[in-house]
């Protein structure tokens, strides 16, 4: 079984009243132990796709199939594809000012668990955990209390994705540049992070504009993303090629 | 401004009508003429025409201590004076009020329980007296609460007040007179009902006294909240504190106006008002009106006021992490209200404001 399986995807979103096609007959596969990337120009589609696989509002799928394990997403709630273990690392992580970060995380997970119909995570046992990861990301612990995302800087905001990510434990993490605006060291611990994550039942897809992300994070498929449409899969050597070349020879 | 309005002397012998006619006319010329533009004053006023007061309506713990005096106690008209005319319409309506007297340091806090339609209640604090005063409002049905603090000199009162019945039209009135050196702060949290209107009305008349209000209020489905606050500032170097948030679900209506007055003479005042107001949901009414009226150069004040609505983007950050909307709802209200809700009742503020999950 796949994890995420997506056959002719056509997404238009509507901006001051036009409608505007921006993802375009996206045809994509995901399989348990793999890990993806996706590069393409600014503006190609690739958060679009990362949205709509999220079913963040605002989107409206003009055709195609997305399936995660089997289920059709095309008209689930967001809650429900989170639930049903999905993550998105956004690539602009959002301000919650006054709602601490761990509140947050418990209730995501207290969430996650109850839709499974599983226990909630006893309090102490699950800051210990939080903590413990935290640590691995070199988060302070300080960062926990502070309102989610809320004055954090945007290297300290991407790690606190990740942060989120090892605490849920999806079955497919969507990572929208989590590398951009990462100094040397930080791009290591998140990438640590990505890797002490993937195991042989979940998938990872990387949506980046870098290919050093990938000497750290290995995938096994590079995709070039371009007005909507994959137009090009290959495996590393490809984005090595990307890095070299820019995008304009594949056109 | 009307001048030739008759304040006190024949009150007594008016007739109900008459009564409140004037009393409607007094409050306008104190307020400027700024009318009561969200309410009418005739709505809460008629509150006191045809209710059945009862002094067992008030009741108050901790009273043993040897520091408090409770009473009933014969105050006239006429020493209620010209500034309260809500207060004087009250009194004439119920002929006598609670009084409570407090002349030490209370330790534990007094609490004050309000049902049915209490008595007007005058709390005197005592020159150098401190005390924290617990009240929940909890009248069933239409009522009208009456407040009247006197504070001595370098006295402190920490008043928090909880008012969550959503049946009913309430009007719950504070007057608040501060001599020099005193400082009150109240912690305010209140939920909307069928209309629910909060005055509290602060002249701060000695210099160096301070008042802080901090209120959080949450309006739920076809209810209505209506604070109005306002803070005289008749003397020199007095500070004021306003900090008011609101929040109204899908049908509800608040109003929040909010008035610093500082006056001639009063030179070194520091006044600030900060104000927040949130739509969570659709058909929401909110109006609010943040107002600065100052007479001397040399004061220092700010007021703002913000009126937003729930953002989405922060609700799909949450529900992109498992959270159902109406939790993820609950969550962000209690964030917003988190600056206001305050003080030794904010547990069970938390647990009336915020909507279950
Ligand atoms: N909600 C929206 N309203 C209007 N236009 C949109 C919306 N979402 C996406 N678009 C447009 O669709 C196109 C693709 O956007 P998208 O964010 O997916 O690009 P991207 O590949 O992630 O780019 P970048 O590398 O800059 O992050 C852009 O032209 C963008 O302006
Ligand atoms: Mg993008």
């Amino acid at each position: 079984m796949s994890l995420l399986s997506i056959d002719n995807l056509s997404v238009n979103v509507e901006t001051s009243g036009e409608e505007r096609t921006v993802l375009n007959g996206l045809k994509l596969q995901i399989n348990p132990g793999e890990v993806h990337a996706i590069m393409g120009p600014n503006g190609s589609g690739k958060s679009t796709l990362a949205h709509v696989v999220a079913r963040k509002p605002g989107y409206s799928i003009q055709s195609g199939v997305v399936l995660f394990k089997n289920q059709l997403l095309n008209e689930m709630e967001p809650e429900e594809v989170a639930q049903l273990g999905l993550f998105l690392g956004f690539q602009y992580p959002v301000e919650i000012p006054g709602v601490s970060n761990m509140e947050f995380l418990k209730a995501s997970s207290d969430s996650v668990n109850k839709a499974r119909s599983k226990e909630p995570e006893s309090t102490t046992d699950f800051m210990k955990r939080v903590r413990s990861i935290a640590s691995s990301l070199d988060l302070d612990q300080e960062f926990l209390k502070r309102g989610v995302n809320e004055g954090f800087s945007g290297g300290e905001k991407k790690r606190n994705e990740i942060l989120q990510m090892l605490v849920l434990k999806p079955d497919l993490a969507l990572l929208d540049e989590t590398d951009s605006g990462l100094d040397i060291d930080a791009l290591k611990t998140v990438s640590n992070g990505v890797n002490a994550f993937r195991d042989s039942s979940n998938g990872v897809l990387l949506i980046t504009h870098y290919q050093r992300l990938l000497d750290y994070v290995v995938p096994d498929f590079v995709h070039v993303l371009s007005e909507g449409r994959i137009i090009q899969s290959g495996d590393k050597s490809l984005a090595l090629e990307l890095e070299s070349k820019g995008y304009a020879w594949l056109k | 401004m009307s001048q030739n309005i008759d304040r006190s002397e024949s009150f007594m012998s008016l007739s109900d009508g008459e009564a409140m006619e004037n009393t409607s006319l007094i409050l306008a010329s104190a307020q400027q003429l700024e009318r009561w533009k969200y309410t009418k004053s005739s709505d809460v006023l008629e509150l006191f025409l045809d209710t059945n007061v009862g002094e067992e309506n008030t009741v108050i713990t901790n009273a043993e201590s040897s520091s408090i005096h409770v009473s009933d106690s014969g105050l006239k008209i006429e020493e209620i004076g010209r500034e309260s005319p809500i207060a004087a319409f009250g009194l004439r309506k119920f002929e006598k009020i609670n009084k409570i007297q407090i002349d030490g340091n209370l330790e534990e806090p007094v609490t004050l329980k309000q049902r049915g339609q209490p008595l007007p209640l005058l709390i005197e604090i005592n020159d150098n007296a401190s005390c924290q005063l617990h009240e929940f409002v909890d009248c069933e049905a239409d009522a009208a609460v009456m407040t009247w603090i006197k504070m001595g000199k370098n006295s402190s009162l920490v008043h928090s007040r909880n008012s969550f019945r959503e049946t009913g039209k309430h009007w719950q009135v504070t007057f608040n007179e501060l001599e020099s050196g005193a400082s009150y702060t109240m912690h305010n949290h209140v939920k909307g009902s069928e209309t629910k209107r909060q005055d509290i009305l602060i002249n701060l008349t000695g210099s160096e006294s301070n008042a802080k209000v901090i209120s959080a209020g949450t309006v739920n489905k076809d209810k209505k909240l209506d604070l109005q606050i306002i803070c005289d500032h008749s003397t020199p170097r007095t500070t004021s504190h306003q900090r008011i948030d609101h929040v109204a679900f899908e049908n509800g209506s608040t109003t929040f106006n909010g008035r610093i007055h500082i006056l001639e003479h009063a030179s070194g005042c520091n006044a600030q008002l900060k104000n927040r107001s949130l739509a969570m949901g659709s058909e929401t009414t909110i109006n609010a009106k943040p107002e600065l009226e100052i007479y001397n150069d040399d004061v220092q004040c700010s007021h703002g006021s913000t009126i937003g609505q729930i953002d989405e983007t922060q609700l799909f950050y949450m529900r992109s992490r498992g959270i159902e909307q109406k939790e993820a709802h609950a969550i962000l209200c209690e964030g917003f209200l988190r600056e206001t809700i305050s003080g030794p009742l904010s547990a069970s503020a938390t647990s009336n404001l915020i909507p279950e999950r």
